[in-house]
């Protein structure tokens, strides 16, 4: 009983964690609004002031990547595949996609430009974050 | 001939088996070049013939050359293999082309320059070029009669926050001129797009000069689409005044000036993310043709084209359609076309 209630509690903790947009240091602002993060992560929108910036997705698997999606860029995904395929006939690729997690911190760390999205407690001092989304 | 294909098909083979490839996404070779391409096929019937037709095969590469500059290469086989079923006849011919070839100057995300040849920026069919994007494979006639579907030239484009402009500018003849619907040799237009919500709407101004033809054309476009959760509406309207150096003699009727303009109205139900049915009706005056069959000038055809489109997966399209003219038995065509994206 007590370890059905800890996997319960658990699993709605995580349903509820907050998730940061975060950016590398040189990002040239301090806060993002959803408008310009969709965007950027359609490929869009290219530069902030005149820095090039880089979107890097988690994996497809990833639930935070799922939830990315559906809050920010509010796309299903059959209109987001139809979009990619659309743009890829266009020349321009989607983000980039790195394998995990720590993946996304070091290449927010140590791309100039770079823009992800991480759970709040994975957040480095040496990063920006944008703004603030719960689950 | 089967060699090429063989060729080709080993390449997309291998493109697919590697782990960076993602179907109907591209290859990634590296950060910074992908490479691509599509395949569409067709049997046709009509009242006359009945065909088998493997019509594109195109391969695509593009990446990045810098922060600001990039570049798109098209390489496009059409009329690659067909099979006349009615008579036999085959016809071969692993020819590519160039279809569009650019290098892309992004000056910000409001100003952008293209140098090379592209797609005319026209409406909104005419940059959905690949069958395997449309929803209904048979082109609608104004789409390849009115404008050069391709422009061999300066693409200037520039973003307001209500408006897109696209201004174009070519003097010099065409790359590839024979894979273009005119053989251009001045070419200056601008195309203004504005967008609301799930809305797209706007105009087109141009004019071109081909030299082939002696022909001096003005046109005027006007184009909508409105895309919703269950349904999708696409209509353009052209208007083409075209100008011969010299009197055109048609059928006993001599002119130097003819007009062509029409209409289409293409409507899709989406019955679900992979089934869609759409039905297109286009009403078009061409005074050459009517000269030809003999018909008053300003006669107009009327086309219907009624179908289905079927998506397996985002990049395979399947589509069953018919096509009836008010004018030509020739045009009374039933199409089943099967396309893919690499």
């Amino acid at each position: 009983m007590f370890k059905f209630l800890f996997v319960v509690l658990l699993a709605f903790s995580s349903l509820h964690a907050e998730f940061v947009v975060v950016a590398n240091k040189e990002f040239p602002s301090d806060k993002i609004e959803s408008k310009e993060l969709k965007k950027l992560f359609l490929r869009k929108q290219k530069f902030v002031s005149s820095l090039k910036i880089v979107p890097f997705n988690l994996p497809k698997s990833s639930e935070l990547r799922s939830y990315f999606e559906n809050k920010i860029l509010k796309m299903s995904e059959s209109s987001l595949k139809a979009y990619w395929m659309q743009r890829h006939y266009d020349g321009v690729r989607p983000p980039k996609q790195v394998s995990s997690v720590s993946a996304m911190k070091n290449y927010v760390l140590k791309v100039a430009g770079a823009i992800g999205y991480l759970p709040r407690n994975e957040v480095s001092s040496e990063m920006k974050i944008l703004t603030v989304l719960d689950r | 001939m089967v060699a090429k294909f063989r060729l080709f098909f080993t390449v997309v083979c291998c493109s697919i088996s590697l782990s960076a490839y993602d179907f109907g996404y591209g290859y990634e070779l590296n950060d910074n070049l992908t490479a691509g391409g599509y395949l569409a096929s067709k049997y046709k019937h009509t009242p006359n013939k009945e065909e088998i037709e493997l019509d594109d095969v195109a391969l695509l590469l593009y990446g990045d050359l810098s922060d600001k500059l990039s570049f798109l290469i098209e390489l496009e086989s059409a009329g690659t293999y067909i099979h006349r079923l009615d008579n036999g006849q085959v016809d071969e011919s692993l020819d590519f082309k160039l279809e569009r070839g650019y290098l892309q100057y992004l000056h910000n995300d409001l100003v952008e320059v293209r140098v090379g040849k592209f797609m005319t920026p026209v409406g909104l069919w005419n940059l959905i070029p690949i069958v395997v994007f449309r929803e209904i494979a048979q082109k609608p006639r104004i789409s390849t009669e009115l404008f050069p579907k391709f422009t061999t030239g300066l693409e200037l484009k520039l973003k307001t926050d209500t408006i897109d402009w696209d201004i174009i500018a070519q003097n010099n003849d065409d790359i590839d001129k024979d894979y273009n619907n005119f053989h251009v040799k001045e070419h200056y237009g601008v195309k203004a797009t504005y967008r609301y919500s799930n809305t797209i709407t706007g105009g087109n101004i141009g004019w071109f000069y081909d030299e082939s033809l002696a022909l001096k054309s003005t046109y005027l476009g006007w184009h909508y689409k409105i895309d919703k959760e269950m349904f999708k509406v696409l209509s353009e309207a052209y208007y083409t005044n075209l100008k011969y150096e010299i009197n055109k003699v048609i059928n006993g009727y001599s002119s130097k000036d003819f007009d062509k303009k029409g209409l289409f109205i293409q409507s899709t139900y989406k019955h679900s993310h992979a089934i869609h049915f759409n039905h297109r009706y286009e009403i078009f005056q061409d005074e050459m043709q009517n000269a030809d069959l003999g018909y008053s000038l300003g006669k107009y055809e009327h086309i219907n084209v009624l179908g289905v489109h079927y998506r397996p997966l985002s990049n395979i399209s399947l589509k069953m359609e018919y096509q009836v003219s008010s004018f030509k038995k020739d045009d009374e065509i039933a199409v089943v076309s099967f396309s893919v994206l690499f």
